[in-house]
């Protein structure tokens, strides 16, 4: 059930490939109703309060919880938010601020952020097309018990005005480290941002690319429909995934040393390791995933890298081991895992 | 928010005022804002001279949203709206934002179903009052018609998807 594993449920665990998973976001407001940052607590708590149980049992969002985000501690908060299932800003809100999600965490709408409702989808892959269509259909079932703030001209309104229109922000998280190892991924960014896509860093504390991910989403959402703000993001990560590819075959080809002492380094040290922080393990993890995909490793998936990469996150951590941890026990606590995990993985001679 | 020129009265409306070649936005209240129009009239000799500040008459725009109450310069230091209303209160500031975030200026995806009918009421009655004035009356039936059929429409319950979302 939500909030109680401590394995992740996400469908990123499943996913695997350089295009790891996809998400559709929607920002929504209700009609006559100020905005979250400019209400008051009321109107925050009798926005969520009309919304969340609607959402919940009338949305047909299967097996829904509702999360009030004031009501968790912050090992809970962590947990989500690592999860991708609410943003460090609903994180660190009061009162009517919250979630409802579904029972295996594709489907959830953050309540009261920066916009009354967020609607939010995440699929595997670069599955967009089919996050929209849940999304969409959901939205659609919003609007038909909820007055929108809309107009005509700017569409869907939102407090920040660079969501307004369709209020679709898709996003696709890729894994980049053959570019980084060929020395061509600033390139690749900067073409990306030129493009006016945004790319940003995913995991690790900060919002530094920990573990070479990166999340690729659209930046303008005024002005052209949602098929097409999506079909024009998937033509470019394509081409990304693509070069990716390509990165990683000449790495095999041409720098052979380079790419198995990336892996087997990763592997050497978390073998060893009695003191691990997150990014420095996101990083191992990053190699190790490469290096699974790419044949170089025995007895390990790219499920497990995966699965690991999210439980040795500080709020999962603390999940598993059923305990709050000061960041340095945690530390020795992450190596220690690590080392059990992949005790018995090995390199490919 | 204190008009920003007495500091006592509440301050009601915007003014521009340009000195040294430089404009700027001010906040005042309705009496300053009268003196100040009075003082352009009144200073010729000041603006011959070419020191004067010259004042121009108080702007309309309101200095809150009237559906929000957020101020004029708190939009500006958040650059966030408080409320739809805003982007109608604050449109001569948005639009340049605007401009810089996206490349079109009108919305072109989903629309609300309920608004399409809003809309098409709406636009049917716009017609319908202009095949009026220019005693256009046949146009006219036919548009009231096609009114009281949208009116009859609107009031069947709206139809919804009802397939699960995951």
């Amino acid at each position: 059930m939500l909030l109680r594993s401590a394995t992740p449920r996400t469908t990123i665990a499943r996913a695997a490939g350089i295009a790891i998973s996809c998400r559709v976001r929607l920002a929504r407001n209700l009609r006559g109703e100020k905005f979250p940052d400019w209400a008051g607590e009321a109107d925050r708590r009798r926005v969520f309060d009309q919304v969340a149980p609607w959402l919940a049992q009338e949305a047909g969002i299967d097996q829904a919880r509702i999360v009030a985000v004031a009501d968790l501690d912050e090992a809970t908060r962590a947990l989500l938010r690592e999860r991708h299932l609410i943003s460090r800003d609903l994180m660190e809100r009061g009162p009517g601020a919250g979630l409802v999600a579904s029972g295996d965490e594709r489907v959830a709408v953050m309540i009261n952020e920066e916009d009354h409702l967020r609607v939010q989808v995440i699929e595997p892959g670069m599955d967009l097309r089919r996050a929209w269509a849940v999304a969409d259909a959901l939205d659609t079932r919003l609007e038909s018990r909820f007055e929108y703030a809309f107009s005509r001209k700017l569409g869907y309104l939102t407090a920040c005005p660079s969501n307004v229109g369709t209020g679709l922000r898709a996003s696709v998280m890729v894994h980049l480290l053959g570019l980084r190892l060929t020395e061509e991924l600033d390139a690749v960014l900067r073409a990306l941002e030129r493009l006016r896509l945004t790319v940003r860093g995913v995991g690790g504390e900060g919002s530094e690319a920990a573990g070479h991910m990166f999340q690729i989403s659209n930046q303008e959402t005024l002005g052209e429909d949602e098929s097409s703000l999506i079909d024009d993001l998937l033509d470019l990560v394509g081409a990304v995934v693509h070069q990716e590819r390509n990165a990683r075959l000449r790495l095999r080809r041409d720098n052979p040393e380079t790419l198995v002492d990336c892996v087997a380094r990763a592997l050497a040290i978390i073998q060893s390791a009695r003191i691990m922080e997150t990014e420095e393990a996101l990083d191992y993890l990053s190699a190790l995933r490469l290096g699974v995909e790419m044949n170089l490793v025995r007895r390990l998936t790219v499920a497990e890298v995966d699965r690991l990469a999210l439980g040795i996150q500080p709020g999962h951590l603390q999940r598993s081991q059923g305990e709050t941890l000061e960041p340095p026990r945690r530390d020795v606590v992450r190596a220690q895992v690590m080392r059990d995990t992949l005790a018995r993985a090995a390199l490919r001679e | 928010m204190k008009c920003e020129l007495c500091q006592r009265q509440k301050a009601e409306v915007a003014i521009k005022q340009t000195a040294d070649g430089e404009e700027r936005e001010l906040f005042v209240c309705a009496a300053c804002a009268q003196r100040t129009a009075g003082t352009m009239v009144t200073s010729l000799v000041e603006l011959l001279l070419g020191s004067a500040i010259d004042l121009q008459l108080p702007e309309r725009d309101p200095l809150a949203c009237p559906g929000c109450g957020l101020s004029r310069p708190e939009f500006r230091k958040r650059a966030r709206v408080g409320c739809a209303r805003c982007y109608e209160t604050f449109a001569r500031e948005l639009a340049p934002m605007l401009r810089d975030m996206h490349s079109g200026d009108h919305h072109a995806g989903k629309t609300p179903a309920r608004e399409h009918a809003s809309r098409t009421r709406a636009e049917l009655e716009a017609a319908l009052r202009a095949a009026i004035r220019s005693q256009r009356y046949e146009d006219a039936a036919v548009l009231r018609d096609r009114i009281r059929n949208v009116q009859a429409a609107g009031e069947k319950p709206a139809p919804g998807g009802e397939h699960a979302a995951s």
